[in-house]
């Protein structure tokens, strides 16, 4: 490389990242194009964050990555998953061709035509002979919203069955169940917005330095800029997040529920409530009756904090102080991702960060919110608003419901009645219930999948594997997996910056990608897929976007999904795709009209559109007295009132016992992502967490004779795993930690973890089992960075 | 080659220090200042993406940088390396895993 060129690219990067924060230099670059052909405005791919991104095309390759300073979620930073995308882009063991399993186990390269043919005379036959619900769709957090969309439509409208699920059933479904039992609708009141204005941080369940950089950031800085301002971190590790702590509130895996009340009492004790607030806008309820505040008090008697402290394991002491920090800070955010969430009690987990703040009026005012954060980029935006889970339909509206049913059956121009009333089965029993022709109590014989890993990603794995191998299994994917192993067609998909489409991130923020490149060999988007599905099964009517061009297939989704969902509380009426193009940090719904700016915080009269939409009222029958300053206007009973719910104190589903004496937890490590599907092949990011480990504190180490880098078998009642130990104080004495990335079959935990479900939410319980360890042998040379390369290796 | 344009955040007081400390590093070059002087532009060049990181998190180390943020980062050798199959990602460097460094909080 010429030294001039390799000095314009340094003055370049330079010169664009002193734009990004206002800095002018004395010394510029041409342009500050860092030499590429053109910049595609995008979304992050890789979590729900939702960072904005350029993406540098030349020469029909991506080959610069810069965070958009104009974006509201990033300012124009990004971590180093964001930047490494293209590493996913451009890997040789991306899938490029449609393939069928042959008689002999190994895939055959076929044409699309062979391939689309050959999977929709296989639904066509199951259909007519096991019925409607014979085939099943799992989808993911990942996919676009108007292919989840149109997948939605093709099973919902086109094939009259509600199976349809995604993995946000895994993640995010507790949040979604306290935000509806709580206030009436899914997804956050306020925004990301709120951490700057906000006096104190309470941060739960959510290792936010390892997941969710960008955010932990803008906490830090916020920190660091006012460093009065509290951050109290709840959670049973110490993770990296808790290097800004000023508070850690140790809590023995499940039992946080026993936390959040005490926190209450001390609150009630100290008269640090807000009653007026409590008076006008919510009500205490056990979902059957109401009660007055002497009988919530009455109900909190039982959790002081030191009763809970023997329970938890949380010293008394942090918890007096996080409660006052809470109530008296003048604006408190909490913010928790899947800690809260992965478990039998999720929903009221949830519940109970939503009493803090509803006691404490922190809430409907900047720097006040209960903000659940999602994992996958497009888990709120993609599958929780198009309703693309098995009791929903677009506008996040239950299945169930006769008045909502009929208006998606005439939007979609179907004959009354087509739609299902009858909810499908939630992903557990989805999966549960698959299984091949011969099996008579296996319901469900054919399934595919989008974007997603079940057969790594699901807990107590062994359960569920033979379904999978049994049943017709179509995977669309852009790497081979341990579930295309499982597959008896792979499907080749597009990347993001191959095809386009929204992302909508934890915020409420819908955002644009515009196709950049066209997809590596014959890969295809997942919509075209679905599209081609429906027009081979006679239903093109249903799914008129079938066309080659991409974008304009996106656009005709997207349309239609707005225009169905235009008069609910998610609208997103005024973001046509025009508009998506041209707004440079995307659009928080609700949204109601192409001049409108977008909702920083909802039910705030001033901040809400929906207190003056006409058919957002006449639809669901609400009215809005003029008096209220805030109004949960999703509230069933119609007074505008959130809920404070009386949960009683519950814990995990498995507790240790003499057997099986530890709680074992899992979660993400800050490189890797998810199944590591993407990210695993990406050196450096594998690099840093190449294997899955197991943590365990010294004491625990030192009892077992358990040194660093020693192989430890970890058995529950479901399953085994065997991993080299990492000791650590990180995890309290009796918790154990476990990452969830790692492909290789002894390594893969979720053998180990648990798949009892929390009753409300469907959500199973990954965070949290009881389990014994062995050490099995001294360091042992591990197989680093395992990926599945070969489309024909076995599972 | 892969070329990153980042900022550097550092304590007050701190830029003579931190610049002298950047001028060591080989590929980092500072290009300008903000008016408080709290925020250094750098490029940063090097041979592949992982020792970027590697420079990056030298950086951060340094006692007065609160915080190294990268804005944008060009990475065309890099694409054409791995699309002329002169570089497949490569599973070497578990070595340097920073799961085997010192856990900071194990101090705490
Ligand atoms: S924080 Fe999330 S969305 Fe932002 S760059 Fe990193 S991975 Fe992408």
């Amino acid at each position: 490389m010429s030294i001039s060129r390799r000095n314009f690219l340094k003055v370049s990067v330079a010169t664009a990242a002193a734009a990004s924060v206002g800095i002018s230099l004395p010394k510029k670059a041409e342009a500050a194009g860092a030499d590429v052909d053109k910049w595609v405005k995008g979304a992050c791919r890789f979590c729900g964050t939702g960072c904005c991104v350029y993406i540098g095309v030349k020469e029909g390759k991506v080959i610069a990555i810069k965070g958009n300073p104009e974006a509201k979620t990033n300012f124009g930073f990004l971590c180093v998953k964001g930047f490494l995308a293209y590493k996913c882009m451009y890997h040789p063991d991306r899938l490029k061709d449609t393939m069928i399993r042959q008689k002999d186990g190994t895939f055959q390269k076929v044409s699309w035509d062979k391939a689309l043919k050959h999977v929709t005379d296989k639904f066509k036959s199951l259909h007519s002979k096991y019925g409607k619900d014979a085939v099943a769709y799992y989808g993911s957090g990942q996919a676009m919203t108007e292919e989840s969309y149109t997948f939605n439509k093709l099973f919902k409208g086109g094939f009259r069955s509600n199976m349809v699920e995604g993995n946000p059933r895994l993640c995010m479904a507790s949040a979604v169940g306290g935000y509806i039992s709580t206030f009436g609708s899914d997804e956050p009141v306020g925004s990301y917005a709120d951490i700057e204005y906000s006096k104190c941080i309470f941060l739960v369940g959510s290792n936010t330095s390892e997941c969710h950089p960008i955010i932990f950031r803008r906490i830090m800085r916020h920190k660091l800029k006012n460093p009065d301002v509290k951050i109290i971190v709840c959670e049973p590790r110490k993770t990296s997040t808790a290097k800004i702590a000023d508070l850690w509130l140790p809590v023995d895996p499940g039992t946080d529920l026993a936390v959040f009340h005490s926190m209450a009492k001390v609150i009630f004790d100290n008269n640090w409530h807000d009653e007026k607030f409590m008076n006008e806008n919510a009500r205490i309820t056990n979902g059957k009756e109401t009660f007055d505040l002497a009988a919530y008090k009455e109900f909190l008697k039982d959790f002081t904090p030191e009763k809970v402290e023997k329970l938890t394991r949380c010293p008394a002491e942090n918890i007096r102080k996080a409660a006052e920090w809470f109530a008296t800070s003048g604006a408190s955010m909490s913010l928790w991702t899947m800690g809260l969430n992965q478990r039998t009690k999720g929903v009221w987990a949830n519940n109970l960060m939503h009493n803090l703040h509803l006691i404490t009026g922190n809430i409907c005012k900047p720097g006040a919110d209960p903000f659940s954060l999602t994992g996958q980029p497009n888990a709120c935006g993609g599958v929780r608003e198009t309703g693309t889970l098995c009791h929903l339909l677009p506008g996040t509206k239950p299945v169930a419901n006769s008045k909502w049913r009929a208006h998606i059956e005439k939007e979609w121009e179907l004959a009354s009645g087509t739609i299902d009333p009858k909810p499908g089965f939630h992903t557990m029993k989805m999966f549960d219930s698959l299984g091949g022709e011969e099996s008579a109590d296996k319901p469900i014989k054919g399934m595919i999948t989008c974007t997603t890993n079940p057969a790594q990603s699901l807990p107590n794995l062994n359960k569920y594997i033979k379904g999978m191998q049994d049943s017709f299994l179509v995977v669309i994917d852009i790497f081979p997996t341990r579930t295309t192993q499982l597959a008896d067609v792979v499907l080749p998909a597009a990347f993001i910056y191959e095809k386009g489409g929204v992302y909508g991130c934890s915020e409420r923020r819908s955002q644009l990608t515009e196709k950049c490149v066209e997809p590596v060999g014959n890969a295809k988007p997942d919509a075209w897929i679905a599209a081609q599905i429906a027009k081979y099964m006679g239903l093109e009517k249903l799914i008129p976007w079938n066309s080659d061009d991409q974008m304009k297939n996106n656009e005709m989704a997207w349309a239609e999904y707005i225009r169905v969902t235009k008069d609910t509380d998610h609208t997103l009426e005024g973001a046509t795709y025009d508009r998506l193009k041209r707004e440079p940090a995307g659009l928080q719904w609700p949204c109601p009209s192409t001049d409108h700016p977008g909702t920083y915080k909802r039910y705030v009269r001033g901040m809400d559109p929906m207190f003056e939409h006409a058919g957002f009222k006449a639809k669901f029958g609400v009215t809005m007295p003029t008096d209220r300053a805030s109004y949960f206007y999703m509230d069933k009973k119609g007074e505008g009132k959130a809920n404070i719910w009386l949960r009683p104190y519950a814990g995990p589903a498995e507790a240790p016992s003499a057997e099986y004496p530890f709680y074992l937890t899992t979660g993400r490590v800050i490189e890797q992502w998810h199944t590591g599907t993407m990210t695993m092949r990406i050196p450096e990011i594998a690099r840093a967490h190449p294997n899955g480990y197991l943590e365990i504190h010294p004491d625990d180490a030192k009892k077992y004779g358990i040194v660093a880098g020693d192989m430890v078998e970890v058995t529950s009642i479901r399953g085994k795993s065997v991993l080299p130990a990492v000791v650590t104080k990180a995890s309290l004495p009796g918790i154990l930690f476990v990452p969830m990335h790692d492909q290789q079959m002894d390594r893969m935990i979720n053998f180990v973890c648990n798949d009892a479900v929390d009753p409300g939410s469907k959500e199973p319980e990954f965070k949290i089992a009881a389990v014994q360890i062995k050490k099995i042998s001294g360091p042992v040379n591990v197989a680093d960075k395992y990926i599945i390369s070969d489309i024909n290796s076995s599972f | 080659m892969i070329y990153s344009g980042s900022i550097v955040f550092i304590e007050p007081d701190c830029l003579e220090e931190v610049s002298e400390m950047l001028d060591d590093l080989q590929g980092v070059d500072i290009h300008g200042v903000s008016k408080d002087k709290k925020q250094l532009v750098v490029s940063i060049e090097a041979e592949s993406d992982e020792l970027l990181e590697e420079l990056s998190r030298k950086i951060k180390s340094f006692e007065p940088v609160l915080d190294i943020g990268h804005h944008v980062m060009h990475f065309e050798d890099e694409v054409d390396n791995i699309l002329q199959g002169k570089k497949i990602p490569d599973l070497k460097g578990f070595q340097r895993s920073r799961r085997r460094e010192k856990n900071p909080l194990d101090a705490v």
